[in-house]
């Protein structure tokens, strides 16, 4: 076995020692000036134990040397090639409070904190097999009983063979660094966990702005492993609307290195784009080189919405103010106007900084100004509702009517803040309501002025209105009439005046009922009471409206009327019997008139001398022919006047006719008329009264004769014409007289158109058909004349 | 031409249109010694050619066509002193001629006495003849 020299183990030595100082210094440089000397004086005191080791086997000889191992303040210690303890300083010793040989025996047990012991072992040994540095830390126990943290860094001195000959130690204190590096690690746990549950999302990026971290809160917000985060990227995060404006700013930051500030929309797990905000602040090393990007998002989606709906309600709120069709304005506490609404200019025509400057009231009609000044500055002094009305002037210059309105707006002490206020244009309703309330005085005046009592009612008929008319005949006051009215109406009318009264009321007809109204002396006066129900548009009755008008005077009237007219019927009586009674002594007077005549003759016939007997016999005939014919008359009067039932019998009335036709020979004789008959053959009989119808054909065949007679025509036929039907005999007797102007008068009694004539006959004959269930009738005759027909029923339609 | 008709034979006129009437009158006046026309109507009169030989003239009242009341109008212009005398049936014809202001007219009424005619009818022929 080559030994090597001690010059080469000083050389080594020294090495090991300049080394470790080294080691010691480069570690120390975060540790500070003061730690750098005491590992410089360490790093002096290594390259005098290499110089010491280089010269002599082990055990401290130099007492210089010793001095300075023994009072370095920090522990050294030396291990044999087997790891034998062959030396530790008298710090070792002091700070553990042992002996060399109690350490060496013990092999440190005790000494070492027991949970760090296995593993020194463990290293120990690992370090002596594979001969390399060994640096572990590890608690020691002071001779108090309390442990600090060390730190060995044993250095193996190898020979040729690489094998260790000698193991140096450096053990020195890292206690204070440990507690240090523990809190810091603590704090960071402490800082990591807070950035991990702040309720904030977190995120960092490099220099360049990739993101490189993102909390978990950001991770569970974003629905992203942390992997899939940081490759993702912002672009992965942002709305696409806002990514361009975004990754503008973004980089505009990590350009200039200033704060970045960004809003947008970040895609959340559950695909909702929320708004959040965004900042992010450099993180600068001591060089002033941006080493991070730090940042956080908040969202703040339901704030930008909250304001977004604010917004937008302030939006809508100001275009409701503009326009709503209505002035609007607001007013300072003291009463000066700061905002009108656009339709305030417009119907003013003035320009909102004038009407802000108060000049609003400029426009208020001079007669309304001064008055609603007043009452507005009183309002605003007292802060009372302010409302009123006037005329504002409109940009035609026209004066229109507004209704105005204010009310305060105050703070939670009651003190006004501003005024807000309204102007309603009520011109047209106004002006509508002035026309209705001129109409209804006018109407008023006229329920008062007309000469009538006028009252309305209830749809059930109780009074609420009478007029003036009513209480001054009345003397009865308007509350009087509601509960007596009806006392008032003539006991002899009260009863029929409720009856119709309550009819109509009940069926809502218009009433008319004439009664007798009590006047306020007492007097009766006669009324007539029109009532007219006012409906609404589903014909409900609404009210009834009832005029009275004073009837009395053409009650009166009436009655005189009538008294005339049936004095005038007496009259037209008395004259029809004295006309019939002239007519009738006409009848008869004429035979008697020739009795007496003739009676007279024969009376001188036969006292002449010598008498005339022929003549006398001839006259006295005739006075009998004459009497029987006046006696005739009567008869046919009497039956006439006396409605006796006719002597009716079976008879063909041909031959009547045929009768009546020889009878009036005598009356054809003289005249240029001839009369034809055109007689039914087959005519059925008919039950008459043999004189009463002769009478009747007598009558018009005489009218026939008359009417041609009076007309001359020497060619001018009468006929006589009989048919008949199932039901009927018809008669008809026609001349080409003069006719009758007026066909349906010829039956009145004394209508006539002859001079001579007196009206009798054909009324006479009229009554007679129509006692035998006939009809008798004129019309015109063709070509010209009249048409005289009556019509009998057959005997069998008789029966 | 009065002057030669003999003077216990005037000539009467009778105008009606009841035949009875006519009939009645012709006898009691011829039984007076009268000479009698009868006429049916006062057309039938006025028709006649011959007015000049009547001495008076006897007409009914009311007739078709022309009535007493006309007939004396129309005789009064051709023959004013031909004396007139009027028979009535009824009496509202009279009470109308009274209305005419004919009340001096001397009216019979039907039925009359036959004497009392006669008589007038004397006093009324001598009445016309003091005229001429």
């Amino acid at each position: 076995m080559s030994r090597i020299s001690t010059a080469q183990l000083a050389w080594r030595g020294f090495c090991a020692i300049a080394v470790i100082g080294i080691a010691i210094i480069l570690a120390a440089s975060r540790g500070g000036a003061l730690m750098s000397c005491f590992f410089l004086t360490v790093a002096a005191g290594g390259l005098y134990l290499g110089r010491l080791f280089a010269s002599a086997p082990i055990r401290p000889v130099d007492s210089d040397l010793a001095l300075l191992l023994e009072s370095i303040p920090g522990m050294v210690l030396v291990n044999g090639p087997n790891g034998e303890l062959e030396y530790v300083n008298r710090q070792v010793l002091d700070y553990v409070g042992k002996s060399f040989d109690d350490l060496k025996s013990s092999r440190w047990a005790g000494v070492i904190y027991p949970e760090d012991y296995e593993r020194i072992v463990n290293a120990w040994h690992h370090a002596r097999q594979a001969n390399q540095t060994m640096t572990i830390a590890f608690r020691l126990r002071h001779f108090d009983g309390t442990y600090r943290w060390f730190k060995s860094r044993n250095q193996p001195l190898l020979n040729e063979n690489g094998k260790a000959i000698r193991w140096y130690a450096l053990i020195f204190d890292i206690d204070q660094r440990k507690r240090a590096e523990d809190e810091l690690r603590e704090s960071e746990r402490q800082l990591h966990q807070f950035i991990e549950t702040i309720p904030a999302l977190v995120w960092r990026a490099t220099p360049e702005g990739q993101l490189d971290y993102g909390n978990s809160r950001l991770l569970d917000y974003t629905g992203k492993s942390s992997v899939a985060l940081c490759s993702g990227g912002w672009e992965a995060l942002i709305h696409p609307s806002e990514v361009e404006q975004a990754a503008h700013r973004w980089f505009e930051s990590i350009r200039s290195g200033r704060s970045f500030e960004g809003m947008f929309r970040i895609r959340r797990a559950d695909g909702e784009f929320r708004w959040t905000q965004s900042v992010g602040e450099p993180f600068r090393d001591a060089a002033g080189q941006i080493t991070h990007w730090f940042g956080l998002l908040l969202d703040i989606d339901e704030q930008t919405k909250a304001e977004q709906t604010i917004r937008d309600g302030e939006q809508q709120l100001r275009l409701i103010v503009e326009t709503i069709p209505a002035l609007v304005w607001r007013a300072k506490p003291n009463g000066t106007i700061d905002y009108v609404n656009r339709r305030v200019s417009e119907y003013t025509g003035m320009s909102e900084i004038d009407l802000v400057n108060s000049l609003l009231l400029a426009s208020v009609h001079p007669d309304d100004a001064e008055t609603n000044l007043g009452m507005w500055q009183h309002d605003c002094n007292y802060g009372t509702s302010h409302e009123t009305s006037y005329r504002l002037l409109r940009a035609d210059g026209e004066y229109r009517w507004f209704q105005v309105r204010a009310e305060p707006l105050c703070d939670d002490d009651g003190n006004v803040i501003s005024w807000y206020g309204v102007l309603l244009d009520i011109d047209d309703r106004r002006k509508a309501e002035d026309a209705l309330r001129a109409s209804e005085r006018e109407l008023r005046l006229i329920a008062e002025t007309i000469p009538a009592i006028l009252t309305t009612r209830t749809a059930n008929g109780a009074l609420d209105y009478v007029n003036q008319h009513l209480v001054e005949y009345t003397g009865k006051s308007p509350s009087e009439l509601v509960h007596t009215g009806f006392n008032l109406v003539h006991p002899d009318d009260r009863e029929q005046f409720l009856r119709i009264w309550r009819q109509s009321i009940q069926n809502g007809k218009p009433y008319r009922i004439d009664h007798r109204l009590q006047r306020a002396d007492g007097a009766y006066r006669w009324f007539r009471a029109l009532g007219e129900p006012l409906r609404d548009g589903a014909g409900k009755v609404l009210r009834w409206y009832d005029l009275l008008i004073d009837i009395d005077e053409s009650k009166s009237m009436e009655t005189a009327l009538r008294n005339t007219q049936a004095r005038l019927a007496h009259t037209s009586q008395i004259m029809a019997v004295a006309e019939l009674s002239a007519s009738i002594a006409h009848e008869i007077n004429q035979p008697l008139a020739a009795v007496v005549a003739n009676g007279r003759a024969c009376q001188t016939w036969l006292t002449n001398s010598p008498p005339n007997i022929e003549r006398a016999l001839l006259v006295a005939e005739r006075i009998v022919r004459d009497g029987e014919g006046a006696a005739a008359v009567v008869r046919r009067i009497r039956a006439l006047f006396k409605q006796t039932a006719p002597a009716k019998e079976r008879l063909n009335l041909n031959g009547l006719i045929m009768e009546v036709h020889r009878l009036m020979m005598d009356d054809f004789i003289n005249k240029p008329v001839t009369v034809s008959l055109e007689l039914d053959g087959d005519l059925p009989l008919a039950m008459v009264d043999r004189i009463q119808i002769q009478q009747v054909i007598i009558n018009l065949l005489r009218n026939s004769l008359d009417a041609t007679d009076s007309l001359n025509a020497s060619a001018a036929p009468i006929l006589i014409r009989t048919r008949h039907d199932e039901r009927e005999i018809v008669v008809e007797v026609c001349d080409q007289g003069t006719g009758i102007p007026e066909p349906d008068r010829v039956f009145d009694p004394f209508f006539t158109t002859k001079n001579g004539g007196m009206g009798m006959g054909l009324a006479i004959s009229k009554s007679i058909v129509e006692a035998h269930e006939g009809r008798l009738w004129a019309a015109r005759n063709q070509p010209r004349g009249t048409k005289m027909t009556f019509a009998l029923p057959t005997d069998d339609a008789s029966q | 031409m009065s002057s030669l008709r003999p003077a216990l034979m005037p000539t009467i006129a009778v105008v009606d249109d009841d035949t009875r009437v006519l009939e009645s009158l012709e006898q009691l006046l011829e039984s007076a010694k009268y000479k009698v026309r009868l006429f049916a109507s006062a057309d039938d009169f006025l028709n006649a050619t011959c007015l000049t030989e009547f001495d008076c003239l006897i007409s009914d009242v009311s007739m078709p066509g022309t009535d007493g009341f006309g007939l004396i109008r129309r005789v009064k212009q051709m023959r004013p002193e031909l004396p007139v005398l009027l028979i009535s049936g009824g009496h509202n014809r009279i009470v109308d001629a009274e209305a005419e202001g004919n009340t001096h007219q001397v009216i019979f009424k039907k039925p009359f006495d036959g004497c009392a005619l006669i008589i007038a009818i004397e006093e009324a022929i001598k009445a016309s003849r003091s005229f001429d």
